[in-house]
């Protein structure tokens, strides 16, 4: 595991070089240091399916995976994650074969306005590797970081816990 | 008769839920423009006053700052426009905390924030109206004409007659919309045409609004909102932020982006005004009700006055022949409070409907048997027949649907363990209206396939408008859904209604449909053929082998309507647990029966309501924003600090429809879903407390403290 130091040593230089691998691509972030890895995302690579809703960690929409972990990307520089691999909602799929959890949602009618769901997807799939969450209410608590104002969350659990079963189109 | 062969009534997947599930759809924000530049605004920190003085010379000289927009420099814009709550930095006057004063532009979002930090500013403070409480002892009358005093009968006098009274006063707070995408705007000018990529509830009232602002022309203005993160209101009418953005893309020369900060929506984009509603039932032992008076007091902006009506339900739910509805408005140092979800009604029916069950436990009654006691044969506020009315419907259907017998009628009574359960119900209403909406329809030939393009300038808040656009036209034309592709959101297509007060669906699906039946009519014209079963649209553009056919429909609501009183109406079932230990109240079960004419799609809908359950739950229980009386801002500025329900809030909650077939409101049969949702939710869950603990909050929300 890298060390944070190591990461943080380019604070030194004015614009920051960042290498990551995005769904799948090498990609090059020319940023400065307090630039959030969100906003690296969205206005340096033009990922702008990943959401920003509060800035401050507390609602989800911007959650990403990040080297395997779901991540809040608004709480996270960019410079912090040099050489990491991310996944975005723009990599979920397998080109036109969706992700087991993107059909659920459908399915489930798992959204209405869709703005939080690039980080319901992400914490959904950050979830089920984790492992953690079993029953329904254990659920509910470990997706309670991303907040859904459509009131979209009956379908949101109705779509993981079919996932998490096995059940929808692995 | 269901036809298996139609579209409209499937619950069918979202048509653009791909774009939703591989972040394809594109917000305000999502729209990447070469050498844009980043606004960032900043705000007063006092409640009422004068701006004396703006030092931005340290701002000026940061890194990348571009321009710095202040009242001092910026173009005239038209503070009566149309936009809403005031704050285009037209005078250095301070109305309220949080009030825009100036704009940073610089090359990046970074630069601009922590340039905006560097700005100090002095004022001229004066004496501020932030202390509700105080204030509501000598409220004002309202201006509006709307709110003037409703009497009938004896009024509010014949409660001094009635056998059993039932006098309280029901508190809401202020609470705020927070759709999940911030407010924003990205503004590109061409010479003297500004395109607004911003989420509008209503497409050509940002555009007229903007124009208006800006002086300039509505052509000259382009909105463009194909997707919107949730508005619930607070993207119905425009703010400040949309022409702020345009004027600062004007004064620099390049495309700007403008997006507020969660904490900047707090005192940006409206609020849901804080109540007090005293309600006064007079009935007699029977259970028939002889006097109903509603009297609101509600605060609202010091310089335009604004307030959701709380009376509303109150007008229409009861047959009573002496009634009272009054409002007072109490002006504070705050921003404009604004439509929110359900406006006036799920407030009011908090008050009303907690009233009705606090009457129905007095006289030792079903809260059921007692409504459906006292339903109005016709609309009691205005004596027209109703179009339909399915509250008895929804009442009974849902008691045996949900396990009404079940409930103890005895409060406090019914404890598993620690936990004390409860059942409550509570009813609403909405009005259902059509508004004048146009429809393109274009068809196309190509490979033996007929392929249509709808165009309409609607809004879908993910509602689901897509969708049940692409349904009607699918029925209208003998299409499959997959032929059907829907544009909309774009001021460059046909005029629309917006997507507010429950409005939508009615009014674009019936443009759509009589397109449909237009398109079909002049094609049987230019074919010149008679037939005995009238072909579809699809089957003319085959056997007539056309490539291309258009046409535009203008929609207008039916002249029949407006004789009859047209709304949905819903009842609300609340199962909850209340920890006698902790107070913490959880609604475990609930179902919401909602009868609102033709469901062109039961998924999209159900999804609706119980985005209005979980709305009314967070109304019940959690959502409370809080004024510094020392500053006159939020104390709660964050989610950290302002709860909406979280996964875990939500339990197992269900919606139902009455098989309601209603076609004097509008030719489809369509009655909205949008606001009625909510109505009647929060005063379901009140009454449930109750039927658990026997204590009655009459505050919003229940929080823990209340209950201990």
């Amino acid at each position: 595991m890298r060390s944070e130091t190591q990461n943080l040593n380019h604070l030194k230089q004015g614009d920051c070089t960042v290498n990551l691998t995005v769904n799948g691509e090498q990609k090059i972030l020319q940023v400065q240091p307090w630039v959030s890895l969100l906003d690296g995302l969205r206005d340096h690579l033009n990922l702008t399916g990943t959401k920003k809703g509060c800035d401050h960690g507390q609602c989800g929409a911007c959650t990403i995976i990040c080297d395997d972990k779901r991540i809040l990307s608004c709480l996270t520089l960019a410079v912090m994650k040099n050489g990491s691999e991310i996944t975005t909602v723009e990599g979920i799929a397998h080109g036109d074969d969706l992700h087991p959890i993107q059909q659920a949602f459908i399915d489930h009618d798992a959204f209405q306005c869709g703005y939080c769901t690039p980080g319901q997807l992400c914490s959904a799939i950050g979830l089920i590797k984790e492992g953690k969450a079993q029953t329904r209410e254990e659920v509910k608590e470990l997706m309670s970081g991303n907040l859904c104002r459509c009131g979209a969350n009956v379908g949101i659990i109705d779509a993981i816990m079919e996932v998490k079963a096995g059940g929808g189109h692995e | 008769m269901e036809d298996s062969n139609k579209s409209i009534g499937k619950g069918i997947n979202r048509i653009d839920g791909i774009l939703k599930i591989t972040g394809k759809a594109t917000y305000a924000t999502d729209y990447p423009k070469k050498n844009m530049a980043y606004a960032v605004l900043f705000k007063s920190t006092i409640a009422a006053g004068k701006i004396k003085s703006i030092g931005s010379t340290k701002a000026q000289k940061y890194p990348g700052v571009i321009k710095i927009i202040t009242h001092e420099n910026i173009l005239p814009l038209n503070t009566k426009g149309g936009l809403r709550g005031g704050a285009l930095l037209q005078s250095p006057e301070i109305t309220f905390h949080g009030q825009h004063i100036g704009i940073v532009v610089a090359e990046t979002f970074e630069q601009a924030t922590a340039a905006a930090h560097l700005i100090t500013v002095e004022y001229n403070q004066k004496e501020d109206k932030i202390d509700f409480d105080n204030l509501a002892k000598k409220p004002e009358m309202p201006k509006g004409k709307e709110l003037a005093d409703l009497v009938r009968g004896a009024g509010k006098s014949a409660l001094a007659d009635a056998e059993v009274k039932i006098e309280a006063s029901y508190e809401t707070p202020i609470e705020h919309h927070h759709p999940m995408e911030p407010h924003a705007t990205v503004a590109v000018w061409d010479v003297d045409q500004v395109t607004l990529y911003n989420g509008s509830q209503i497409i050509n009232g940002a555009q007229t609004a903007a124009a208006a602002t800006l002086n300039i022309k509505p052509e000259q203005v382009r909105i463009i909102s194909p997707f919107i993160g949730g508005g619930f209101g607070s993207k119905g009418g425009q703010w400040a932020n949309l022409v702020l953005t345009a004027v600062a893309a004007k004064m620099v020369g390049r495309p700007v982006k403008l997006a507020l900060t969660r904490q900047q929506m707090f005192n940006s984009v409206g609020l849901r005004q804080r109540n007090i509603q005293q309600l006064s039932i007079g009935a007699t032992k029977e259970g028939k009700l002889l006097t109903l008076a509603h009297e609101t007091i509600s605060h609202t902006a010091v310089d335009s006055e604004y307030i959701e009506p709380c009376g509303d339900c109150t007008k229409v739910m009861y047959e009573v022949p002496n009634s009272l509805i009054s409002y007072r408005v109490v002006p504070m140092n705050l921003i404009l409070p604004t439509y929110t979800r359900g406006p006036g009604k799920s407030t009011g029916s908090f008050a009303l409907e907690s009233a009705i069950d606090e009457l129905a436990y007095t006289l030792k009654m079903d809260p059921i048997e007692l409504r459906i006691k006292n339903e109005p044969a016709k609309d009691p506020s205005n004596g027209k027949p109703w179009s339909s009315r399915t509250t008895v419907k929804c009442l009974q259907e849902g008691a045996k649907a949900f396990g009404w017998a079940k409930r103890k009628s005895e409060p406090g009574t019914n404890k598993i363990g620690d936990d004390l359960i409860g059942y409550g119900v509570a009813c609403g209403t909405y009005p259902a209206r059509q508004r004048d909406s146009s429809a393109v329809i274009k068809l196309s030939l190509k490979n033996k396939l007929v392929y249509a393009t709808i165009e309409i300038a609607a809004s879908d808040l993910g509602t689901g408008t897509n969708t049940i656009l692409a349904q009607t036209a699918a029925d209208g034309l003998g299409l499959p859904v997959k032929q059907i592709s829907v544009k909309l959101g774009d001021s460059d297509l046909p005029p629309a209604a917006g997507s507010v007060g429950s409005v939508g669906a009615s009014s674009f699906a019936n443009a759509v449909n009589d397109a449909c039946t237009k398109i079909t009519d002049e094609l049987l014209a230019k074919s010149g053929k008679q037939f005995f079963v009238r072909p579809t649209a699809a089957a003319l553009m085959i056997s007539e082998n056309i490539a291309d056919f258009q046409t535009r429909s203008d929609s207008k609501a039916p002249a029949e309507a407006e004789k009859y009183s047209a709304h949905s109406f819903n009842a609300n079932f609340a199962e909850v647990r209340v920890n006698s230990v902790t107070g913490m109240v959880k609604v475990t079960r609930f179902l919401a029966v909602t009868g609102a004419g033709k469901i062109l799609n039961p998924k999209t809908a159900r999804s609706q309501i119980i985005g209005g359950i979980v709305w009314g739950i967070g109304m019940a229980l959690t959502e409370e924003s809080i004024i510094d009386p020392r500053y006159g801002n939020f104390a709660t500025r964050s989610f950290a600090d302002y709860h909406v329900p979280t996964n875990l809030d939500i339990g197992d909650l269900d919606a139902m429809f009455i098989n309601e077939k209603d076609f004097i409101p509008n030719k489809m049969g369509v009655k909205g879903i949008g606001e009625v949702g909510i109505v009647g939710v929060a005063a379901a869950v009140a009454n449930a407390v109750f039927n658990a603990t026997a204590k009655r909050v009459r505050s919003l929300p229940i929080t823990p403290d209340k209950l201990l």
